[in-house]
């Protein structure tokens, strides 16, 4: 039972992560149609802000979070005007559009490598993570848990649901739908495209800074994951359904559970191998995802 | 004449585009007989003719950076006279290059031998990757998985086992039989991870990402097999009757002769009918599957055939580096070898090769890197000066920068025969 708990929160905690991450990738690949590899740039950035400005500068971690995050959402600005938007001015199709992705998730690894140290970890006063006891007599459980794993799934649940009341209940969260589902439609009664992409990319991109945050304070983070990021993005959506904004949440769960269970039983190494299983078998029996329909339009083009 | 009306500039750079193929739009005149095709396999010709003594020593690294001048240049009037803008550069980059290198920056003809082992195995595996991505539009960033399980394939094959569990073999097999094993493996790796092919594609390409993660996990976890992250030594070198190919000079006369062999097969495959074929599944897949074609097996053989080059390409490279080392073959190489293939011009099948040539190019001129910065720094005491070990952040940046602007301006790259899309 023991066990059982420890690997949930672990498995929560970093499902959470992810579902942050497959989340932000859901929403601009809903909107947008690019496979957007910078994706992992946002979370990049927000995690060697924080480090920087808590490390370096010596600001308290709250302050160094929150504007870590304002960073990475502002740099989701900055990545739809100077990279993608430059390219769909020049016809940039879907191959084009995801190498120049690349391109600038390259750069910008690269980059960071030159000037920064390489890891971003976050000093942590007093040590090891502050922990609690959790003592049930019952069923005879006496655990550590890290208080950080359990902020995580909480501010991640905290998060979602205020997404999912954005995209119901907001103008713009009514817009960014508008295009999502029928871009011509929408912008035919009057709706401005390009803010809105502007919008969903600052929204995906804050999505995955603070997911860059938390990171950043449990483990720290190191350029050379920036494809790993968007791979795990992009998973998390598959998984979960593709064009499904919970079937994002649920994918980015359901592998950061695999992953979770796979190092307990087979070593950390085996948590990618388990990811892929994963993205394997849900391909072969629902290819559609796990909470993916039939009518998504987009599936029709691409399987 | 009154095609000049028509199409005057049919293919010269900046104009290439799917719908303008040689076989819509026939050239004219002396640009039928010397197309870049043909100029870059007389380049090449005219560079074995100046390899092959030197591999064996008869001939120092001087001759063969003058006989490289001579084509070069040769190249690049070429190339101007047809205003073939790509292919001018490429030649004028070269040229300026070797000549600096060799008479400047003092390139060293082991080193150069190096280079040249290091690029024709490069060459393969672009090649294999070009008729993956380039003719039939399959986007695999797993290529340097296949290559290195053809690589750790080979050496197992041909090492003794390190500490295997009791009742397993101890292989020790020859050295023909385990290349081809090696890429075999790959092929039957490639198999099994088939059922990715189904995605199209983004998603199709995440897979591939997953595939590479996976498969490079998967060499550190088998640690009986394959020392883990330690590395297994002392893989062999070829002999031919009793010919050892063990320096570096004289690998290149067992690299390039494969190469070649492997760029052949690759070119019959695709420019052909059945190249055709995947062509129509990259532009079109449905209207492959309305004339009959059955898309997802042709996917599946194309996907195989390039995991066999790439496997025996891994093992070419790990016969000349003697370790098979986990370190080298990770995501950020598939993502180079899909650069060589873009750069290089995809669509064209030494487009690949000149991508592969480029690549090689690139990253020896990146390690000058600090060396050009303390030169400004020392007129300049602003300049940042970017040391040694840095190295392998600028090399991302230069390519990422590279691709960018490749993207921007020239998505068909040196010599592409269509711009992606």
């Amino acid at each position: 039972m023991e066990t059982f708990i420890q690997i949930g929160i672990n498995a929560l905690s970093l499902g959470a992560i992810y579902a942050l991450l497959s989340l932000g990738f859901a929403v601009i690949y809903n909107t947008v149609r690019i496979f957007h590899v910078l994706h992992g740039a946002a979370f990049l950035i927000a995690g060697y802000a924080t480090w920087w400005l808590a490390q370096e500068q010596g600001l308290p971690i709250f302050f160094a979070a929150s504007i870590a995050v304002i960073l990475a959402g502002a740099s989701g600005i900055f990545m739809e005007l100077a990279v993608y938007r430059r390219l769909r001015v020049r016809g940039a199709g879907f191959l084009v559009s995801f190498l120049g992705s690349l391109a600038a998730l390259f750069f910008f690894e690269g980059l960071l490598l030159t000037i920064a140290r390489t890891t971003a970890r976050l000093p942590r006063p007093g040590g090891p993570l502050p922990t609690f006891n959790l003592q049930i007599e019952a069923l005879d459980i006496d655990l550590f848990i890290k208080w950080h794993a359990v902020n995580t799934i909480v501010l991640v649940a905290i998060l979602v649901l205020a997404v999912t009341l954005f995209f119901r209940y907001t103008k713009w969260g009514r817009m960014i739908r508008a295009i999502a589902s029928n871009p011509d439609l929408a912008v035919a009664v009057g709706i401005n495209a390009s803010q809105v992409y502007l919008m969903v990319f600052v929204l995906g991109s804050t999505l995955a800074g603070i997911g860059g945050v938390m990171q950043t304070y449990e483990g720290g983070v190191i350029p050379n994951v920036g494809i790993r990021l968007a791979i795990t993005a992009a998973g998390g959506v598959i998984i979960g359904g593709i064009g499904s904004m919970p079937g994002a949440v649920v994918g980015g769960l359901a592998l950061g559970l695999a992953q979770t269970i796979a190092s307990y039983y087979f070593g950390g190494n085996w948590a990618i191998p388990a990811g892929f299983i994963l993205l394997l078998l849900v391909i072969l029996f629902r290819p559609y995802g796990l909470l993916g329909t039939r009518e998504h339009r987009e599936l029709r083009r691409l399987l | 004449m009154t095609t000049d009306a028509q199409e005057p500039q049919a293919l010269s750079d900046g104009e290439a585009n799917e719908e303008q193929t040689e076989a819509v739009v026939p050239l004219e005149g002396w640009r039928a007989i010397v197309t870049p095709q043909r100029t870059l396999i007389a380049y090449g010709a005219l560079m074995m003719l100046a390899l092959v003594p030197f591999g064996t020593g008869h001939v120092t690294g001087i001759f063969v950076t003058t006989v490289h001048a001579i084509a070069s240049i040769a190249v690049l009037v070429v190339a101007a006279l047809q205003q073939r803008y790509g292919l001018g550069a490429f030649a004028l980059f070269i040229l300026v290059l070797s000549l600096l290198w060799r008479f400047e920056l003092g390139l060293s003809d082991e080193y150069m031998a190096h280079l040249i082992v290091v690029a024709s195995v490069f060459s393969i595996l672009a090649s294999s990757l070009n008729m993956s991505v380039g003719y039939t539009g399959l986007m695999s960033l797993s290529h340097a998985g296949f290559m290195g399980i053809g690589a750790y394939a080979f050496a197992v094959l041909t090492t003794e086992t390190l500490n295997p569990p009791p009742g397993a073999e101890v292989f020790n097999l020859p050295y023909w039989p385990s290349i081809v094993v090696a890429g075999l493996v790959a092929s039957v790796v490639a198999f099994i991870v088939s059922p990715i092919l189904r995605l199209r594609g983004h998603f199709f390409v995440l897979a591939t990402v997953t595939v590479m993660l996976s498969l490079s996990q998967v060499i550190l976890a088998w640690r009986w097999m394959t020392n883990g992250s330690l590395a297994i030594r002392e893989v062999p070198r070829p002999v031919i009757f009793g010919y050892a190919f063990d320096t570096a000079d004289k690998f290149l006369l067992f690299s390039i002769p494969v190469a070649i062999i492997c760029i052949i097969i690759l070119w019959r495959l695709v420019e052909s009918p059945y190249g055709r074929v995947l062509t129509t599944i990259r532009a079109n897949p449905a209207v492959a599957e309305s004339i009959g074609k059955n898309v997802g097996f042709v996917r599946l053989r194309v996907y195989v055939i390039t995991a066999f080059f790439a496997g025996v390409a891994g093992a070419v490279y790990v016969s000349y580096f003697t370790v098979a080392a986990h370190s080298q073959y990770l995501v950020e190489f598939s993502t180079f070898l899909l650069i060589m293939v873009v750069l290089g011009g995809s669509g064209r099948w030494l487009g690949a090769v000149l991508g592969a040539l480029a690549y090689v190019t690139v990253s020896e001129v990146v390690r000058y890197v600090p060396d050009i910065t303390e030169w400004f720094h020392s007129y300049i005491s602003f300049f940042p000066v970017i040391p040694g070990e840095k190295t392998g952040g600028i090399t991302t940046m230069t390519w990422g920068a590279l691709l960018f602007f490749l993207m921007l301006f020239r998505p068909q790259g040196i010599i592409g025969r269509y711009r992606l899309e």
